[in-house]
């Protein structure tokens, strides 16, 4: 939903002021603190520079943006790597990051939903083709790259951080988790083929860019630790961390750091069914399996102030607020966790896990995310 | 061929029971819970679970229950949790301290998120229920009127989808929390400070019409409602009453008792149960109907039908076998059982 221009302007000041309020009294952290703001891609033009200065306002330095494949290939293109390639439209996401260099926010990219051309199923959340799929992250790399120019001539700002789709362990992005086999018995079948299109992308993300960190995983918060079953029951189920590590091992696909989401029921430092931060380090086992201590990026992570249906667990907003305190202390436990990525900076109807209400006035957590945000580190690479 | 029923369905454990309806061929009974994962810390959870029920001797074709809707949340307990219903679903209303999501369920399979607002200044739904095709909410408003929403979920074809019918109605009145019942032409609930008096109305898209206050002989401590009837739970010094209310004010004294009273109405049926005894009639006071096995935790009433919830402790095999005997350990069940009353 579009918001007026001048709440937004309004929001962003109080944001501003709470910031220098409250900024100068935090401590450092020595993990990175983000926060994604997934209206981003809904934007355009000056409400698109409001809704920049938003964020910005917040002090975060590092947020997360999802780049919708189905809105920029709408249409089949031709070559499917090139990113001048007269089947993308790249408009939107140009202004974004040219946006966020202007603010000295790095962001760290995913890709998903399918594009009704690329599947015969024909819906966003369809398994994607690994090839199709994979060849976009190339083109979304290259034109990205910091060298590549616009239809204007104009230099694009570069993205460094790429992650290999959303949540690909949950039916609801990508689907199907499983598929009925020959004796009717569903047969867990998603971990298998996000390997084969982690293979690709990635590998199109190196041929774009060579020192390109690119994330696998990306895993929802479900699906258990270990899982050794061969059968589905409901043909929903999501894989396992360890089924996903083994597929994307032997398909030798290769990573520079996993990225996990964590919703855990409970406080932060308390609750510890997998996933959550207490369960990091049984994560860490399986992980050092696809390459010894490989970075882990904790790309979506909050507490919800409202019951929704998409997480059926809430808190009242002053819990939200001093959870995303300790979420940050438990973050900065693991040395091997490079960045916390706090989801979302705005309520919507499906989603109540924000630092603004729908209604853009602001929750508790916002000042204590502010007080994080200015004292964060940048991403490490974003630093050199 | 027909199917060998099932005399009667469990719940594991002891929850605390909310209230409990029949929508159509289900029975739907709503449970709250405090969960203490390892010890490690709490918090709650309140649940809609259902079961298929029949009309047979032999009511139940599955002796357990399944999830529909599930809540949870770190702020405080959710007992209490409210249900309405009619053949078309059923609206879902959590008790406690909790600022209460109130879902509908439901839709394609999927629950439709009525009211959700997490603010502590969020308008606060005392009461819920159908009103003919109506879904009708009462809101207290901090420091302001109360107001009414309507909606028709049960004419929506997705769970997100907009709900065209939607309306919002001012109603000069300040509810107090949980006191409230709406059905088919009438709205009922206890002015907030007053606990002796009742406020009956009838609720329209815009608010509510024909509204009066009726004095009541105790504190009213429970209220639901029935097309053309109301059903009030009052207290009175030590002692706990149920009056039966017509619209126009007239009341009549259903049961009276020195126990806190668990009480349904469904279809012209009232149902009490008190420690282990399950009464119900139609008119007039209530009769015996049944005995059961342990304390009745919660009832659900629908015409000719009523349903009870008994605690009980079973023996269960723990698989171990010790001098030839198999070893058994307690559980605790909640038992859900049917009766058939005459018309």
């Amino acid at each position: 939903m579009r918001r007026q221009p001048r709440i937004l302007t309004l929001i962003a000041t109080m944001a501003t002021v709470a910031a220098a309020a409250l900024g100068t009294a935090g401590t450092a952290h020595a993990g990175v603190v983000g926060l994604q703001d997934d209206q981003l891609p809904n934007y355009v033009g000056q409400p698109l520079v409001e809704r920049l200065d938003l964020l910005a306002a917040t002090k975060t330095r590092t947020t997360r943006v999802d780049v919708l494949w189905d809105q920029v290939a709408p249409t089949r293109p031709a070559d499917a790597t090139d990113p001048a390639d007269p089947a993308y439209r790249w408009g939107r996401y140009d202004a974004i990051f040219r946006g966020l260099a202007q603010r000295d926010i790095t962001p760290i990219v995913d890709f998903y939903r399918t594009p009704p051309w690329a599947t015969a199923a024909g819906t966003v959340a369809a398994a994607p083709p690994p090839g199709d799929a994979g060849r976009f992250a190339g083109a979304l790399a290259r034109r990205y790259s910091g060298t590549f120019r616009d239809e204007a001539g104009r230099v694009l700002p570069r993205v460094r951080f790429f992650e290999i789709w959303n949540e690909p362990n949950i039916d609801q992005f990508w689907t199907p988790q499983c598929r009925k086999g020959r004796n009717g018995a569903y047969v867990p079948i998603a971990a298998r083929r996000y390997a084969l299109l982690a293979y690709v992308a990635s590998r199109e993300i190196r041929r774009a860019q060579p020192d390109a960190v690119v994330i696998g995983g990306v895993a929802g918060p479900t699906g258990g630790l270990d899982d050794k079953r061969k059968r589905c029951v409901t043909g929903t189920e999501s894989p396992a961390a360890s089924t996903m590590v083994r597929y994307l091992r032997a398909e030798g696909v290769r990573l520079d750091a996993w990225s996990q989401h964590l919703y855990p029921i409970g406080p932060p430092d308390r609750a510890y069914a997998f996933p959550s931060w207490n369960s990091l380090p049984t994560l860490f086992t399986q992980l050092d399996k696809l390459r010894p201590n490989m970075p882990v990026y904790v790309t979506e992570t909050g507490y919800h102030t409202s019951y929704n249906r998409f997480h059926r667990y809430f808190v009242s907003e002053q819990q939200q607020s001093d959870w995303l305190k300790r979420t940050m202390e438990m973050a900065d436990k693991y040395p091997r966790v490079v960045a916390t990525i706090w989801f979302n900076l705005q309520d919507n109807t499906g989603w109540t896990g924000g630092l603004y209400h729908s209604d853009m006035t602001p929750k508790p957590a916002l000042a204590q995310y502010v007080t994080l945000a200015g004292s964060s580190p940048l991403l490490p690479e974003a630093a050199r | 061929m027909a199917v060998a029923g099932l005399p009667s369905a469990s719940l594991t454990g002891w929850p605390s029971i909310g209230s409990s309806v029949f929508v159509k061929n289900r029975l739907v009974v709503a449970t709250s819970q405090t969960v203490r994962p390892q010890n490690r810390f709490t918090f709650y959870e309140t649940s809609a679970v259902e079961v298929p029920v029949r009309r047979a001797r032999r009511p139940f074709t599955s002796g357990g229950f399944s999830t529909r809707i599930v809540m949870r949340s770190s702020i405080a307990p959710m007992v209490g949790t409210r249900l309405a219903a009619d053949d078309a679903g059923f609206v879902m209303l959590p008790g406690g301290r909790v600022p209460p999501p109130v879902s509908w369920c439901c839709v394609a399979g999927k629950e439709v998120l009525l009211e959700s607002d997490g603010r502590p200044t969020a308008p606060t739904t005392t009461g819920a229920g159908m009103d003919g095709n109506r879904l009708r909410l009462l809101m207290r408003v901090p420091d302001g009127d109360a107001v009414l929403r309507s909606f028709s979920p049960q004419t929506l074809t997705g769970p997100d989808a907009y709900d065209p019918s939607a309306s919002t109605g001012t109603v000069t009145a300040r509810p107090a929390a949980g006191t409230t019942a709406v059905a088919t032409g009438v709205i009922a609930w206890v002015p907030e400070g007053e606990p002796r008096t009742l406020a009956l109305a009838t609720p329209t898209d815009a608010g509510v019409e024909a509204l009066r206050t009726v004095r009541m002989p105790g504190d009213v401590v429970a209220v639901a409602a029935n097309p053309g009837l109301v059903v009030v739970t009052l207290r009175t010094g030590r002692s706990y009453r149920v009056l039966r209310v017509l619209p126009d004010g007239r009341s009549a004294t259903a049961w009276r008792g020195a126990q806190a009273p668990r009480v349904a109405v469904g279809r012209g049926l009232v149902v009490v149960a008190v420690g282990r005894v399950v009464l119900a009639s139609r008119s007039g006071a209530v009769k015996r109907v049944t005995g059961a096995r342990g304390p009745v935790a919660g009832v659900a009433a629908d015409g000719d039908r009523l349903a009870w919830f008994e605690r009980v402790t079973v023996r269960v095999p723990t698989g171990v076998r010790r001098k030839g005997k198999v070893v058994t350990k307690p559980q605790r069940r909640t038992v859900a059982r049917i009766a058939r009353v005459a018309r």
